[in-house]
C-alpha cells in the first residue's frame, strides 16, 4: 500500500470536546460502511430490486439515428402481440408533454433530435412480449443532416439549425444559453504580460456508466395517488417535482420513495426520468410497471457534453499571473442543466487563482450529440482540465517550478476572488505542498527501456459547493430505547453517506453510531434536505443534523435540568444518558427528559427533533449577481457556499512506438476535515484515480454522423484493475483546512469542519496526467482521450 | 444487467460428431452449433443476425476436449475450453506461446466458458456489424459502412469488400504454428490448413460442418505472441502478431489488421505492412502492427 496521510485533527479533536460532542470519538473515524454487507451481498434496497405482484414491462422504444424526421409511427402489429397490455406513442395526451426545462419531447413524433431518443414506449406482461412489441413497433425516418460540434453549432450562421423557433441567444441560432464573466481590463493586462499561453483544449462527451443504468417502479394506488420508487441522487429537488408535474398529480399524491443506496450516480441519476415513463405506465394501466434500462440504454441515456475550450493566460516574468480569456462551448439535443454548467465553469476559472482581468463567454448550443445531464464535477473538472493545462505550459514557458507558480497565485483565505466573491475554506496550497512531497518521495525518475518514456505530471483543482436550494431539514426521532432514527433526503451514491450521517449524529449526541438508524428516503415523512450533488450532502445535511442535535440537547437538558438540580448549560450527555458535566453518578437516560404530553402524567414515548436550514449571512447576501459580468455585488454576496480543492501527480510510462500509456504512480489528496477517512481515500481512488484516468485515455463516445458506436462496455472503454497503478505506487492525502488555512472558522461546528469531496477529486487528474503525457514525450496533447493514435499522431508516427 | 429477450429456438444436445452434423446439415443455414457460447450470445442477445431456428449443443460430445500430443505433433479438441488450453501440461511444456495468447484473450470468465473451436469460428466484431441498427455489406446489405464512417479499429490491409478484422487470437497463433483443422461434417472428414481455413467474409466450412480437432504439426523451437489493446483486460487486439519457428523454417502472422490472418515468412508479413493500405483513421495500427511484429520476431 501507499502511502495515507491523514492529517493531524489533535487540535479539532479538543476544540470539539470543548463544544460538548464526543470530542471526535465518532466523526473522523474510519467507521465501516454500514451497508457494505448490503452491496456486496446486493439485497440492499436497490431499486432495481424493488419487484411488485402483477407488476408490468415497460420499454422505450428508441430511435436510432443522430438526426431524423419522423414520416410515420404504426403501432398496430405490436399491439396484436399477445401479453402487451399498452403500446404508446406522442398522439395519446400522457406523452405529448415536454421533459426538464421544455424542449425536450416525453415521446418524439415529429423529429428526432439524438441517438436514442424515445418514439414510442410499450408496457407488456412480459419482457418477451415488451421486446417482441418494440420490435413490431414500425417507425419511419428520413435521416437528417447532423450537427456534433458544439463550436460549430453555436456559429451566427450554423449549418443546421436545431430548433423552431431557434433560441437564437447572442445571435447565434442554436445558442440557448450564454454566460458571460468580465472582470479588470482584459486587454490592458494581456498586453502588460511578459508571457502569454493560448490553447483548445477538448473534452469529448463521455457518459456516466453508472454500476446499474437507470430503474423505476410505480404503483397506481386506489385513491388516485401513486407511488413511485426510482433510483435517484435526491428526491426533493428535481425527481419528485418532475414526476408530479409530468402526470398532472399534486405532489402529495405521488408518493417517492428513493433506494437505499442509489446504484452509482455521478450526476445521472439527478432527473430519474425513468420514473416519470413508470409513473404514466401505471396511470393509464392502473397496474404496477417497471422501467429498467439495459445496458445499451444505461450508456446512452445521459452522458457529460462535448467541452470546447479557447484559452488564454498571461503571466509576469516573475511569474505573476495576469489575465485570462477563456471561451467554452459546449452541446446538446436539449437543455437540460446544460446553461447551469456554464455558470459554474466561472467557478472554476474564478476558484483557484488570483487574476487581474478575467474575459469568460460560455456558449450552449442545441446540438446532435448524446443526452446530457450533470456529470461528476459539473463543469470544474472541464474548467480545471483547460486551466491547469495552460498553467503547466505557462510554467515552461517561464522556466519556473509549476508549484512556485501556482504558490505565488493562489487566492488566500479571506481575499476577493475575480468574481468578488469573499473566498472560503482555501486549502489548496497545503494539499499542492504535501501532494508534491509525494512525488518527490518517488525519487528521480526510472530509467525505462525504450521505446519507452517517462513523464510526471502535477495538478491542482478546485471544485465550488453550490448553495442554493440550501433550505435543509433533518429529522432525530428519539425511541425509548436510546434508538435515535435519521430523517432527511438525500441518497448514499455508494460513497458512505449513510455511514456519514450515522457518524454525524453520533458525534453531536456523543452515542455509539450503533444507536443510530437512517431511516428509507421518501416524501411521506422526509423532509427537503440538501441532495447528493454538487458535492453537498456531506456540508448542508451534516449541517442540519449537527443542527437537529444541538437542537435535542438545548431541549433534553432543559427537562433534565429540574430532575438533576442543576443549570442546563451544566449537563452533558453520553452514551443517551444525561448527566451534570463529570459526574456520571447521577446520570438518568434520555427518556426522562421527553417532554410530556399534556394532561399525561410520565414523559412520551418519543421525541421528534428538527434541524437545519442553512443560511449564513455571508451567502447570498445582501447582494446580487450583475447578469452582465458575473460580478458578486454586495458585501458578502457569493455564488458558491466554498470551493474544496484538490492536487493530482502522477508518473507515466509512454510507449514510443505504441502509443501506449500507463499510470505508474499516482497521488491525490483534497482539503477537508474528513468526516471518515477512509470514504474519502475511496473516493480519491475510485473517483479521482480510477474514473479520471479513465476519462482521460480511454474513454470516449465514438459516432458515425450521430449513432453512437460504443453501445457496450467493450467499445466503451472504462479502465479494468489491469489498468490502473497498483496499489503500492498510490498515496493519498487528506490534508485538513481547519487551523493555518482556514483561520478561526466561524463555522466550527457545522458540520464540523467537514466539506463535499465526492465530484472534485476529479477536477485535476485529466489536467494531471495530460501534463506528464507532456513531459514524458515533450508533446503538448489538449484532447483528451489520449488513445494510442493520437500520441503517435504527436510524434509523427501516424 | 441486460435483460434482454432472446427469439425462440429449438435447442438439441449432440451425443456425437454425427448427429450434430446431420442436425446441422437437415437445417442449413438456419443452425448453429454453440459451444461455450460465448460468442453466439452476444448474437441472440443483440439481434444482428438472424436467430437460427436451431441450436446444436456440441458440448455434450465426449472426447473432444483434450490436449494430447501425438509423436512430435501437438492435437487440441476443439471443445478444449480457453482456460484448460492454457493450463495443460503438454501446452506449458511444449509450446508455451499458445498459453501466452490465451491469458490475452477476454476476461477469466470468458476463458472458463470459451472454446478453442467457438474461438476459431466467432464472427469479426466491426462495430457496424455487432450493431441491429447497420445493414452492411457482410450481412448482405450494400454498403460497408467503415470507409466513409469510423474506421479507427479498421483493416489495414487487404480490405475487400469488408474492412472488418478477425478477431480471434487463436487464429493468429495456430497460423504461426502452421496447424491444420480437422474438419468433420456430413460428407465426412477434411484436414484444412489454417491458413486456407479463413476468407474475407468468415470460413471456408461448408453447410453441416464442424471443426472436430486442431493439430499442430510439430512443437515450435522458438515462439512468440504478442498483442497490442486499448485496455490490458476485456479487449480485442488492435493488432496480435505470432511468430513460431519449427524445423521447416519461420512463420510469422498478424491478427486484428486485415479480415483474414496474413502470415508468411518475417519478411514477407513485413513488407506486407511496409506496403499497407490504412483506411482515413487508422494509420496508427501500421505502427502498432510494425512494433508488436518486430518483438514477437525477438
Ligand atoms: C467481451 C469479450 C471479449 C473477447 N475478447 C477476445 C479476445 O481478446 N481475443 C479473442 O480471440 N477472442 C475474444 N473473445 C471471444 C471469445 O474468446 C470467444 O467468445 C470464445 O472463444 C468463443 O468460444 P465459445 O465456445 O463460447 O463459442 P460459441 O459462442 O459457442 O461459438 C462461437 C461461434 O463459433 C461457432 N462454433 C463453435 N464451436 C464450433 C466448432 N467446433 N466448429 C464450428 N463452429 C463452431 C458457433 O456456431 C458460433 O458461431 C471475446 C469475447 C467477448 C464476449
Ligand atoms: S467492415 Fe465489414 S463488417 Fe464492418 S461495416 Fe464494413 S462490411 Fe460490415
Amino acid at each position: 500500500m501507499g502511502k495515507r496521510f491523514v492529517g493531524d485533527l489533535t487540535q479539532f479533536k479538543d476544540k470539539m470536546a470543548q463544544y460538548g460532542y464526543s470530542g471526535l470519538r465518532y466523526f473522523g473515524q474510519r467507521v465501516d460502511d454500514v451497508n457494505g454487507p448490503g452491496i456486496v451481498t446486493g439485497t440492499i434496497g436497490w431499486t432495481f430490486n424493488v419487484s411488485l405482484p402483477g407488476m408490468l414491462v415497460g420499454k422505450l422504444k428508441r430511435n436510432p439515428y443522430g438526426h431524423a424526421k419522423i414520416t410515420s409511427i404504426d403501432t398496430s402489429k405490436a399491439e396484436r402481440i399477445s401479453g402487451v397490455v399498452f403500446v404508446g406513442t406522442a398522439k395519446h395526451p400522457m406523452f405529448a408533454g415536454k421533459l426538464m426545462f421544455g424542449d425536450e419531447p416525453v415521446l418524439c413524433d415529429k423529429e428526432v433530435w439524438s441517438n436514442n431518443d424515445p418514439v414510442a414506449i410499450v408496457a407488456a406482461e412480459t419482457l418477451e412480449a415488451a421486446e417482441d412489441a418494440l420490435d413490431a413497433i414500425d417507425v419511419k425516418y428520413e435521416e437528417l443532416p447532423v450537427e456534433m460540434d458544439p463550436e460549430a453549432a453555436a456559429s451566427p450562421s450554423p449549418s443546421v439549425v436545431q430548433k423552431s423557433p431557434p433560441p437564437n441567444k447572442q445571435g447565434r441560432p442554436n445558442c440557448f444559453t450564454y454566460v458571460p464573466l468580465i472582470y479588470g481590463d482584459l486587454d490592458k493586462e494581456m498586453a502588460a504580460s511578459d508571457v502569454t499561453v493560448e490553447m483548445n483544449p477538448e473534452l469529448p462527451p463521455d457518459p456516466h456508466g453508472t454500476p446499474a443504468p437507470m430503474s423505476a417502479v410505480a404503483v397506481w394506488n386506489g385513491d388516485g395517488s401513486i407511488s413511485v420508487w426510482d433510483d435517484v441522487q435526491n428526491i426533493h429537488a428535481v425527481p419528485w417535482p418532475t414526476v408530479a408535474g409530468m402526470v398532472g398529480l399534486a405532489q402529495e399524491m405521488v408518493h417517492f420513495h428513493g433506494p437505499e443506496v442509489c446504484a452509482g450516480g455521478f450526476g445521472g441519476k439527478n432527473a430519474g426520468i425513468a420514473g416519470v415513463y413508470a409513473a404514466m405506465l401505471t396511470i393509464i394501466t392502473h397496474r404496477p410497471a417497471r422501467v429498467l434500462y439495459d445496458r445499451t440504454e444505461g450508456l446512452l441515456h445521459v452522458s457529460r457534453p462535448n467541452w470546447k475550450w479557447k484559452i488564454k493566460i498571461g503571466a509576469k516574468k516573475d511569474g505573476t499571473l495576469t489575465a485570462i480569456q477563456a471561451t467554452a462551448y459546449i452541446g446538446g439535443p436539449y437543455g437540460r442543466f446544460l446553461g447551469g454548467l456554464l455558470e459554474r465553469a466561472r467557478n472554476g476559472i474564478t476558484g483557484s487563482y488570483r487574476w487581474k482581468a478575467v474575459k469568460y463567454d460560455g456558449y450552449a448550443s442545441y446540438t446532435n450529440a448524446q443526452n446530457t445531464l450533470s456529470y461528476r464535477g459539473y463543469s470544474s473538472p472541464e474548467t480545471c482540465y483547460a486551466v491547469e493545462l495552460a498553467i503547466d505550459e505557462l510554467a515552461k514557458k517561464l522556466g519556473m517550478d509549476n508549484l512556485d507558480l501556482r504558490l505565488k497565485n493562489y487566492l488566500n483565505e479571506g481575499e476577493r476572488n475575480a468574481m468578488n466573491e469573499i473566498f472560503r475554506s482555501m486549502g489548496e496550497p497545503g494539499v499542492a505542498k504535501k501532494i508534491r512531497e509525494f512525488m518527490d518521495a518517488w525519487g528521480p525518475k526510472p530509467s525505462v527501456p525504450d521505446p519507452w518514456v517517462v513523464g510526471r505530471g502535477f495538478s491542482g483543482g478546485n471544485k465550488y459547493t453550490q448553495g442554493t436550494m440550501i433550505t435543509n431539514t433533518a429529522h432525530l426521532k428519539f425511541k425509548g430505547n436510546g434508538t435515535v432514527e435519521i430523517i432527511t433526503d438525500s441518497m448514499d451514491l455508494g460513497t458512505g453517506l449513510n455511514t456519514v450521517w450515522r457518524q454525524f449524529v453520533a458525534e453531536g449526541l456523543n452515542i455509539p453510531i450503533e444507536k443510530t438508524v437512517k431511516l428509507e428516503v421518501n416524501t411521506d415523512y422526509a423532509p427537503f434536505t440538501t441532495c447528493s450533488y454538487s458535492s453537498m450532502a456531506t456540508f448542508h445535511g451534516g449541517y442540519a443534523l449537527v443542527n437537529a442535535t444541538m437542537n435535542a440537547k438545548k431541549l433534553l437538558f432543559a427537562n433534565a435540568a429540574p430532575i438533576l438540580k442543576a443549570k442546563p448549560e451544566d449537563l452533558e450527555t453520553k452514551d443517551g444518558k444525561i448527566m451534570v458535566k463529570g459526574k456520571p453518578e447521577g446520570a438518568i437516560p434520555w427518556s426522562q427528559a421527553f417532554p410530556a404530553i399534556p394532561g399525561q402524567p410520565g414523559p412520551a414515548e418519543e421525541l421528534m427533533v428538527s434541524g437545519g436550514i442553512y443560511a449564513p449571512d455571508d451567502y447570498q447576501g445582501p447582494g446580487k449577481m450583475d447578469p452582465a459580468t458575473s460580478q458578486c455585488l454586495g458585501p458578502y454576496f457569493r455564488s458558491v457556499l466554498f470551493h474544496s480543492h484538490q492536487a493530482n501527480a502522477a508518473e507515466v510510462f509512454v510507449n514510443k512506438e505504441t502509443g501506449e500509456v500507463r499510470v505508474n504512480k499516482w497521488a491525490g489528496g483534497c482539503d477537508l476535515i474528513p468526516a471518515n477517512p477512509t470514504n474519502v481515500e475511496g473516493q480519491l481512488e475510485g473517483g479521482s484515480l480510477v474514473m479520471g484516468l479513465g476519462t482521460t485515455l480511454t474513454e470516449a463516445r465514438w459516432q458515425d454522423k450521430g449513432m453512437y458506436l460504443g453501445k457496450s462496455y467493450l467499445d466503451w472503454k472504462i479502465p479494468t484493475v489491469m489498468d490502473i497503478p497498483k496499489v503500492d505506487n498510490v498515496d493519498t492525502a487528506l490534508v485538513p483546512v481547519w487551523g493555518e488555512a482556514h483561520g478561526d472558522n466561524p463555522r466550527i461546528d457545522a458540520p464540523f469542519g467537514a466539506k463535499g469531496t465526492a465530484e472534485g477529486v476529479q477536477a485535476p487528474t485529466a489536467p494531471c496526467i495530460a501534463n506528464a503525457v507532456a513531459d514524458a514525450i515533450g508533446v503538448r496533447l489538449t484532447t483528451i482521450p489520449f488513445t494510442p493514435d493520437v500520441i503517435l499522431k504527436a510524434l509523427g508516427k501516424a | 444487467m441486460s435483460l434482454r429477450y432472446i427469439t425462440r429456438f429449438a435447442h438439441y444436445d449432440a451425443k456425437t460428431v454425427e448427429e450434430a452434423t446431420a442436425l446441422l446439415n437437415k437445417y442449413g443455414e438456419k443452425a448453429k452449433p454453440i459451444a461455450g457460447g460465448t460468442a453466439l450470445m452476444d448474437i441472440l442477445k443483440k439481434k444482428y443476425l438472424p436467430t437460427p431456428e436451431a441450436i446444436v449443443n456440441l458440448k455434450t460430445i465426449p472426447g473432444l476436449d483434450q490436449v494430447t500430443e501425438d509423436g512430435g505433433a501437438i492435437k487440441i479438441g476443439a471443445l478444449t475450453k480457453l482456460v484448460d488450453l492454457a493450463e495443460s501440461s503438454v501446452i506449458k511444456s511444449k509450446c508455451p506461446m499458445i498459453a501466452d495468447a490465451v491469458n490475452l484473450i477476454s476476461s477469466p470468465q470468458l476463458r472458463n466458458m470459451g472454446t478453442v473451436g467457438g474461438n476459431l469460428c466467432q464472427q469479426v466484431r466491426c462495430w457496424y456489424y455487432v450493431k441491429a441498427d447497420f445493414f452492411c455489406y457482410r450481412k448482405g446489405g450494400p454498403v460497408c459502412y467503415q470507409p466513409g464512417g469510423d474506421n479507427r479499429y479498421g483493416a489495414i490491409l487487404q480490405q475487400k469488400v469488408c474492412n472488418a478484422v478477425i478477431a480471434s487470437d487463436l487464429a493468429t497463433t495456430f497460423t504461426a504454428l502452421n496447424a491444420s483443422l480437422k474438419v468433420e461434417g456430413p460428407g465426412g472428414s477434411r484436414d484444412v490448413p489454417i491458413k486456407d481455413f479463413y476468407v474475407t467474409l468468415g470460413n471456408t466450412l461448408k453447410q453441416g460442418e464442424i471443426i472436430t480437432w486442431i493439430t499442430i504439426p510439430e512443437a515450435p523451437s522458438k515462439g512468440s505472441f504478442k498483442k497490442f489493446k486499448i485496455r490490458k483486460t476485456w479487449d480485442f487486439a488492435v493488432a496480435s502478431a505470432a511468430v513460431a519457428t519449427t524445423s521447416k523454417g519461420t512463420i510469422a502472422a498478424l491478427g486484428g489488421v486485415a479480415p483474414v490472418v496474413v502470415s508468411g515468412t518475417p519478411d514477407e508479413v513485413t513488407s506486407a505492412l511496409g506496403s499497407a493500405t490504412p483506411l482515413s483513421m487508422n494509420k496508427y495500427k501500421v505502427q502498432i502492427a510494425k512494433t508488436i511484429l518486430k518483438e514477437a520476431m525477438a
